[in-house]
């Protein structure tokens, strides 16, 4: 496994958070990560960013345990992220954006200005380049988020509800690009609340609920399980 | 019979986020009528919109025929719609008596308030019992009650609830609904968001499925709890 | 090869025009004036490494100018160390107390940063006024006037003119490569938005720390500047709060995060406060400071970031970042 979280706990003042969390991301696979509002899938990023310590259990990335890590190591070693509500850097304009992500790698200016090019060109931000981040359209800052992260050359992409707000035809064009990012050999860990699109991109889905794993498996395993079916719907709901 | 509440082709924006896309319902007077739909469909975003809260980018919205979109939203509490919200929001620091005093802010509603302080104290005992507790120090299910009651302090035509399950324990879940029954026996067109379907379904006599800003589903709540359909609009598939 | 002439040409030329000044200008008071401004814009621009680029709101850096002033010239009067070496010492030591200073200060975050860097600056006044033996404390300390190069000490007035600007272009072009280089764009990035920029993997409090060092050092040198030009020094005037709020005002008037901004912003406000201590005479002197407030409530409330951003972005160019850079 490439990433993998083993036990894992955390605990928020009094309030068990997440509960005994055990999965993984292989080597070349995007794994969705779903389940209910508050069920703890951005504290699950967090804890790998090394944002919060977790209480209980180990984090190992490519064999190294991670559990420990500073954030900014995090990146260095090969996992990024995008977030929930996008972060851009709003004075710059979106090729200096991406070349913060480039100038992890690189140390000279220009080939970090050569390789953020690059990116840009893959990701489709190429003939917005100049533009300001801040003046960006929510579908187009969402992208720069992505082409940020990609920039750091990742091995492991952590999305974090990167198709809210986007309109359907936007949707596609993201799910496109993760595919993209999946096939230039970059694993993908993504949340999602759009689930026509998560259930369509993931190899595999694994489902929170209340800080605990509660199913795992193929999309469509997933969708017909009952005990997310009950996760989603509310108890006692009936199938046809 | 024409609809008291209608939405036609509603779009709504938070930013440039799109949250709504089209939107169209019907609530006809008397009725319960539930809105349900996984996270982030945009349940809250279309009583947010009724409420006057989040204004509508596109689309009407009609009571009774005359259109109340571009009002504010005081405005629309006074022509008695009026929403409890998710997670209750009461006014910690008051106590029940003043909250629910606070719900009877409108003109209309405070000419009558003692007389319906009276009404929902008969309707929810409790309340009466705690009625000079601070709002913060009841329980969860008390809260919700009090939060109920506050909005019916403003003697609504309409009342709309967000989540009103969210975070109570199934035995007060029950006894919500038991609530929002009478409720609306007494004349009162209930609208209900809820992500939690078996209930709230099975007491609606209309539904509507939101999936990403969407209506992707209508028709009798129960009809709808034993649609497949139902099940892969929550789950993409 | 012609990208990188046309990228430097603007520079040369205006460098060459300034400095062929002299020539024509030889009325004490307006070189005393340019040399004035070439001071306030060098010391912006040392601020702005790290109140522009960083967003880190030191109001300490007297800190750094004062210990750069004494230091050589202690080493100068009592020992007769040329300042030209003597100014490495005073950089050094204020290079050393900006990272003891950033590693306290970093972690605590707006006012509180600010306020903090103000209590470090006072320990350095109260200080130079307490070590008499080594300061003469708030008698002030005096520099012997032996004019020779190697004492950086001249008659007349061209010669230090030549100095300031030879150093107000040092800092302008240090300020232009750190803009372009990776120090410059972590710094950025740490100001637009801190936990992306972690999460980017940008060492945050590494580079800040740099970055202080930096400005601490380049402060110092103009404090040793200083020091040679007018011969006189006390605890008031060189480890005093106003120094810090002039080159932070300057800074954010001119452009911050810009390298050309806080030059701009010693143009514009040294001649109008000088223009006013005149106009309003000896009792109102003081009202030159409400020119300052002023300036800077205007600049806060309609141009947030300086003149200089906001007149790029009225051209349609970005603020940030030259686009003579680009190389598509």
């Amino acid at each position: 496994m490439l990433l993998e979280l083993a036990g894992i706990g955390k605990r928020f003042g009094g309030l068990q958070v997440i509960r005994s969390m055990d999965f993984g991301v292989d080597a070349g696979e995007i794994v969705g990560l779903i389940g209910p509002n508050g069920a703890g899938k951005t504290t699950i990023f967090n804890l790998v960013m090394g944002v919060y310590r977790p209480d209980d259990g180990r984090i190992v990335f490519d064999g190294h345990d991670i559990t420990r890590v500073a954030t900014e190591d995090i990146c260095r070693r090969g996992i990024a992220r995008t977030f929930q509500v996008v972060k851009p850097f709003g004075n710059l304009t979106t090729w200096q954006n991406v070349m913060v992500g480039a100038f992890l790698r690189m140390r000279r200016q220009d080939e970090a200005r050569a390789w953020a090019a690059e990116t840009l060109k893959v990701v489709g931000l190429w003939p917005r380049r100049h533009d300001l981040a801040r003046g960006l359209t929510i579908g187009l800052r969402k992208r720069l988020e992505v082409a940020r992260a990609l920039a750091t050359r990742p091995r492991l992409l952590l999305l974090d509800e990167v198709m809210g707000g986007l309109n359907p035809t936007e949707v596609q064009g993201m799910m496109a690009l993760v595919r993209d990012v999946r096939a230039q050999g970059v694993s993908v860990l993504i949340i999602e609340h759009v689930m026509a699109a998560v259930m369509s991109l993931s190899d595999r889905i694994v489902v929170l609920h209340h800080g605990e794993k509660i199913a795992e498996g193929p999309p469509a395993h997933v969708a017909r399980h009952p005990d997310v079916v009950q996760a989603y719907l509310g108890e006692e709901h009936l199938l046809a | 019979m024409t609809a008291l509440l209608t939405l036609r082709d509603v779009d709504a924006h938070h930013g440039d986020l799109q949250a709504l896309f089209g939107v169209s319902l019907e609530a006809h007077e008397g009725e319960i009528v539930a809105i349900v739909g996984a996270n982030a469909a945009g349940k809250s975003t279309t009583i947010n919109v009724i409420s006057g809260l989040v204004r509508a980018t596109a689309g009407q919205v009609e009571l009774e025929g005359t259109r109340i979109d571009r009002l504010p939203a005081h405005q629309i509490v006074e022509r008695r719609v009026v929403q409890i919200p998710e997670g209750r929001q009461l006014f910690p620091y008051m106590t029940v008596e003043q909250n629910l005093e606070m719900g009877a802010y409108t003109p209309a509603a405070r000419a009558q308030r003692g007389e319906t302080l009276e009404e929902v104290f008969t309707l929810l005992p409790v309340l009466r019992d705690r009625r000079d507790q601070l709002a913060v120090s009841l329980s969860g299910g008390e809260q919700q009650m009090c939060a109920i009651a506050r909005g019916l302090m403003a003697r609504p035509r309409v009342l709309m609830l967000d989540e009103p399950s969210l975070g109570l324990a199934p035995l007060f879940v029950q006894r919500s609904f038991e609530i929002v029954r009478s409720i609306n026996e007494r004349g009162v067109t209930v609208v209900i968001v809820e992500q939690n379907v078996h209930h709230v379904l099975s007491i609606a006599s209309r539904a509507y499925v939101l999936e990403s800003g969407r209506v992707v589903m209508s028709g009798p709540g129960p009809t709808l709890l034993r649609d497949e359909g139902l099940r892969r609009a929550y789950m993409g598939m | 090869m012609r990208r990188r002439v046309a990228r430097h040409a603007p520079l040369v030329l205006v460098v060459a025009g300034v400095a062929a000044l002299p020539l024509v200008v030889t009325n004490n008071y307006y070189l005393d004036s340019l040399i004035v401004i070439f001071f306030w814009g060098s010391m912006a621009a040392a601020w702005n490494l790290v109140g522009g680029y960083a967003g880190q709101l030191s109001l300490g850096h007297t800190a750094f100018f004062g210990i750069g002033a004494y230091t050589s010239s202690i080493l100068f009067a009592r020992y007769g160390l040329t300042p030209w070496v003597g100014l490495l010492a005073g950089a050094v030591l204020a290079a050393a107390f900006a990272v003891f200073v950033g590693l306290v200060c970093f972690r605590l975050r707006g006012p509180f940063f600010a306020l903090v860097t103000i209590a470090f600056a006072e320990v350095g006044l109260i200080t130079a006024s307490s070590l008499r033996d080594l300061t003469k404390g708030t008698e002030g300390f005096n520099i012997p006037f032996r004019p020779a190069f190697e004492n950086m000490l001249f008659r007349g007035k061209v010669s230090y003119f030549y100095l300031f600007l030879a150093y107000a272009v040092l800092l302008y072009v240090i300020s232009r490569a750190v803009e372009r280089s990776r120090l410059g764009y972590s710094l950025v990035a740490f100001r637009e938005d801190e936990e992306a920029a972690r999460m980017l993997g940008v060492a945050t409090v590494r580079v800040r720390l740099i970055a202080l060092g930096a400005s601490a050092a380049l402060t110092a040198v103009g404090g040793t500047l200083y020091a040679q030009y007018y011969q006189f020094l006390d605890p008031a005037s060189t480890f005093g709060i106003n120094f810090s709020i002039q080159v932070a005002l300057l800074t954010m008037v001119g452009g911050i995060g810009t390298a050309v901004g806080p030059f701009f912003g010693a143009l514009l406000m040294t001649p109008l406060g000088q223009f006013f201590r005149a106009w309003l005479g000896g009792g109102a002197a003081g009202l030159y400071l409400a020119l300052y407030g002023i300036a800077l409530i205007l600049v806060v409330l309609f141009l947030p970031h300086g003149i200089v951003p906001e007149v790029r972005r009225r051209l349609g160019r970005r603020p940030y970042g030259e686009e003579a850079d680009d190389a598509a």
